[in-house]
């Protein structure tokens, strides 16, 4: 007997989606030539404040995990824990952005170290993922089992691991300021 | 037990207000108050089914989504431990099956009609989100306490296609109301939930769940005959029906005059004729079916408007003398919502389709039911019943009918639907209108041997076009995209276009600045040769382990600076030395610690490796740089500064009679040297260099080295 759901759409679409976007990143890191600069001290400066925007991300990547865990925890979750998740995650986005789109456009997919390469490889799973979240929250159908709490636990793995590969390293040989 | 047990950490439990085969009912309340509500706990062995909680886990913001003022909504789905369950709304009062019950097993065509556009509005609603109920029945509609007309409140959605889901098989439906199809294995459809409207609209009116739905009294009929329709395909949409039957609830566009008893068409003079249950009267001139009721069709064609209708047996109330094709194409339905009761969502404002009798015809008049009228409505016992098992065979009557009235068949037949597939039994008579006269109009609804359903009918309303059968059932509507996460994405999308465009047209002017390079100048310092070892010796021994540039190598960057400082944790010295992008270090600690490493310096990044997975890794600019120092395995931070000559790094490799040295200084600004000599392959402390002459004595001879100068390129 055929099962029976209320909606069941395809689910491979949003996994699909994000693998091809984090390909896409990881290639075009790859083939695109990195800019280089000459302005170093303003680079750097630059760098700063990418690691400081990093740290923004991975704080309201904590919000998110906390938010998430109450609305699926504790089921009468108060309504504006919802929206603080959402928000938290279109905020951290937004901070994101600037700081992967330079990092893919001057520096590229790169593997000089280990750091370097897991930094890479987290930047293109985190878009990735975070792809796939959006397509799996959005796709029609009621609720996503346990295919959105992966999604985003993915992101928020490649959230951290991009803190510790980047501001976290960062502050510790480098320093808080520069 | 009445205690307040907490169930969440919102609510409590209270006492047990109903049972049934797959969960228990209790009162529950909230913590922060509120109004009062039931919680229905899944019985624990369904509750403890992984699958089951997935799946209500997964469908919960469906089942959350549903809001009708015909449906229980679900407030809350609470997942702990081993329990799940449900909080609704709670409704004070009894479930339809009581209430048909305390009413004598059925109720008036009127609140026939108020009930059944109810659930037809909910189920439409429901469907239109995607959610079909699959357990339709009496016990799972309760009525509210004291409304009249009665209004009602479907609950358990999607409750019985979840468990169906899990392949528990607990509620997948209940014989006699569930469709079926669906015990066929078909897929449930909202289709499904239109038959056990159908089955409904039979029991509510007759009392039984079985029987000849087009014998319902006035407009019943029709619809009770399409719901009920074998084909799952041919019953009509939900949101058809509501609006179909809403014309007739109090307050409709037509109405049956109230609820108590049923009206009598204001058109007609005569008096009501009672429903035929027995063989119908002889065809009329269409060669039609008999006409079952006064809710017949008229039978005028369209074509000719004076025509009197062919009808005048008895069965023929008034109407059909009434002006039945005065209005050839007649206007649509009045425009806007016709609320049948309160609280309706005009659903039928979006409905193109026209249903059946807003066709200008008259409007159907009820007869008197054959049957002794139900009895006076009661004052309802608050119940929130649990759906029970119904104790019957899939293919066998309704099981315990509360009463049945004085309603019989016309011949043992069984609900169409039962026989699953195969073509639609026959029906009792139902006379079609008049062959329609306009073009290309042959298998109008009034095509002799063509059923009358309410598609056919709406297929005769101009701009509608005609009423095309449903395309095969699918599992499921599938909803639309939601549109909030999609407009995020596509934010992302431009804001990285955005960023990407910035960077791009920086870089634009940063490669016009590149011309422009920052060098910095250290004072030429001529290497001075004395003593007898110098010489071709002199040049560098290779560095070994040399890292290559990334294979992303950008254009050179004509940066050129030494750099120099302690490494922290008295780790040794650093020198770094930095040429268009290569980067040459040396690192070492007066004694015997000391690596060389050569590597890139690029894009601000350091990356610099040596002998025994030493490794600097850092960052730097024209002024300082700053990083870790791997070096036997410990990794050490280091933030060193630039340096100018004399300062700055040097190296020496020779012979000193006939042993190979190497040696490696750093010197720094403040006139400190750090620098370590192997002799024969032994680390040592280095002698003291002369930076002005780049000599050193070794054993009594003098030796020369040289520096690794960023500018000159020397040491490179």
């Amino acid at each position: 007997m055929p099962t029976a759901t209320l909606l069941r759409p395809r689910a491979w679409l949003p996994l699909v989606a994000g693998v091809g976007v984090a390909v896409v990143l990881g290639v075009y890191g790859r083939l695109h030539e990195p800019v280089g600069t000459t302005d170093v001290t303003g680079f750097l400066r630059l760098q700063t404040a990418k690691v400081w925007l990093a740290t923004g991300v991975a704080l309201f990547g904590m919000i998110q995990l906390v938010s998430a865990v109450a609305l699926y925890r504790a089921r009468s979750a108060p309504g504006w824990v919802a929206g603080l998740h959402r928000w938290s995650g279109r905020v951290a986005l937004l901070l994101s952005l600037p700081v992967a789109v330079h990092c893919l456009y001057h520096f590229g997919l790169r593997f000089d170290t280990p750091r370097v390469l897991a930094h890479s490889l987290f930047g293109c799973l985190l878009y990735g993922a975070f792809v796939t979240k959006m397509l799996l929250l959005s796709r029609p159908g009621r609720g996503s089992g346990w295919a959105l709490p992966v999604a985003g636990g993915v992101v928020l793995t490649a959230v951290a691991g991009l803190w510790l590969t980047s501001a976290l390293w960062f502050f510790t040989t480098i320093g808080a300021s520069w | 037990m009445a205690g307040q047990e907490p169930l969440g950490r919102e609510y409590l439990l209270h006492e047990e207000i109903g049972r049934g085969a797959v969960a228990v009912v209790r009162r529950a309340t909230s913590r922060h108050g509120g109004a009062p509500l039931a919680a229905k706990l899944l019985r624990p062995e369904l509750a403890g089914d992984r699958r089951v909680r997935e799946l209500f886990l997964r469908e919960e913001a469906a089942l959350r989504a549903l809001g009708h003022p015909s449906i229980v909504r679900l407030r809350d789905l609470i997942v702990e431990g081993g329990t799940l369950a449900m909080v609704m709304e709670y409704v004070d009062g009894p479930n339809l099956r009581r209430y048909l019950s305390l009413r004598g097993g059925r109720l008036t065509p009127g609140e026939v009609v108020t009930v059944a556009a109810q659930t037809a509005a909910a189920l439409a609603a429901a469907h239109e989100q995607g959610v079909v109920h699959l357990d339709l029945k009496p016990e799972n509609i309760l009525v509210r306490r004291g409304s009249t007309p009665p209004e009602i409140r479907i609950t358990d959605f999607g409750v019985a296609v979840l468990l169906n889901d899990a392949d528990r098989g607990a509620a997948g439906g209940t014989p006699g109301y569930t469709a079926p199809e669906i015990f066929q294995g078909g897929a449930p459809t909202p289709a499904a939930d239109v038959w056990s409207l159908g089955v409904l609209l039979l029991e509510m009116t007759t009392g039984r769940a079985t029987g000849d739905p087009s014998s319902l009294p006035g407009p019943l009929g029709p619809v009770a005959r399409d719901c009920l329709a074998a084909d799952p395909r041919r019953r009509p949409p939900a949101r058809r029906v509501a609006a179909y039957l809403r014309q007739f609830t109090p307050g409709g566009a037509r109405s049956f005059g109230g609820t108590g008893t049923p009206a009598r068409a204001p058109m007609s003079a005569e008096p009501p004729t009672p429903v035929l249950f027995s063989e119908p009267p002889a065809p009329g001139p269409f060669a039609q079916p008999p006409v079952p009721g006064p809710f017949a069709q008229p039978p005028v064609p369209i074509s000719e408007p004076s025509s009197p209708g062919p009808f005048t047996g008895p069965p023929s109330p008034g109407p059909f003398s009434e002006a039945p094709a005065r209005v050839p194409f007649p206007e649509p339905p009045a425009p806007g919502p016709v609320h049948g009761f309160p609280g309706s969502p005009p659903i039928a404002d979006h409905d193109p389709e026209p249903t059946t009798l807003p066709l200008g015809f008259p409007p159907p008049q009820l007869p008197p039911p054959a049957f002794p009228p139900p009895a006076p409505p009661q004052p309802p016992r608050a119940a929130f019943t649990e759906p029970g098992p119904q104790p019957l065979g899939p293919f066998t009557d309704g099981g315990p009918q509360p009463q049945r009235g004085a309603f019989t068949e016309p011949g043992p037949q069984p609900p169409a639907a039962f026989t699953g597939h195969g073509p639609q039994p026959p029906r009792a008579a139902f006379v079609t209108p008049g062959p329609q006269s306009g073009p290309g109009s042959q298998s109008g609804p009034g095509t002799p041997g063509q059923r009358d359903t309410i598609g056919n009918w709406a297929g005769r309303l101009p701009g509608t076009g005609p009423y095309e059968t449903p395309p095969p059932a699918r599992p499921r509507e599938p909803s639309r995209w939601r549109r909030g996460p999609l407009l995020t994405l596509a934010a992302a999308v431009v804001a990285a276009a955005v960023l990407a465009g910035i960077n791009v047209t920086a870089n634009a002017g940063e490669r016009a600045d590149r011309l422009v390079t920052q060098v910095t100048v250290p004072p030429k310092v001529s290497p001075v040769e004395a003593g007898p070892s110098a010489g071709p010796a002199a040049t560098l021994p290779p560095t070994t382990e040399v890292a290559l540039p990334p294979l992303n190598t950008p254009a050179p960057e004509k940066l050129r600076v030494t750099l120099a400082g302690k490494v922290e944790d008295d780790a040794g010295t650093l020198a770094i030395s930095i040429r268009d992008g290569v980067a040459i270090a040396y690192v070492c600690d007066g004694d015997r610690l000391e690596a060389w490493l050569k590597g890139t310096a690029q894009n601000g990044l350091l990356n610099l490796t040596g002998k025994n997975e030493t490794k600097i890794t850092g960052l730097f600019d024209a002024r300082r740089a700053a990083g870790e120092l791997t070096i036997r395995g410990a990794t050490h931070r280091f933030e060193i500064g630039v340096v100018r000559k004399p300062s700055g790094l040097y190296r020496l490799t020779g012979q000193v009679r006939g042993a190979t040295v190497n040696g490696g200084w750093i010197v720094l600004p403040d006139g400190t040297q750090v620098g370590v000599l192997s002799r024969a392959e032994v680390p040592g402390p280095a002698p003291r260099l002369d930076v002005a002459t780049r000599t050193t004595t070794i054993d009594g001879e003098t030796v020369s080295g040289t520096s690794v100068d960023a500018e000159s390129g020397e040491g490179f």
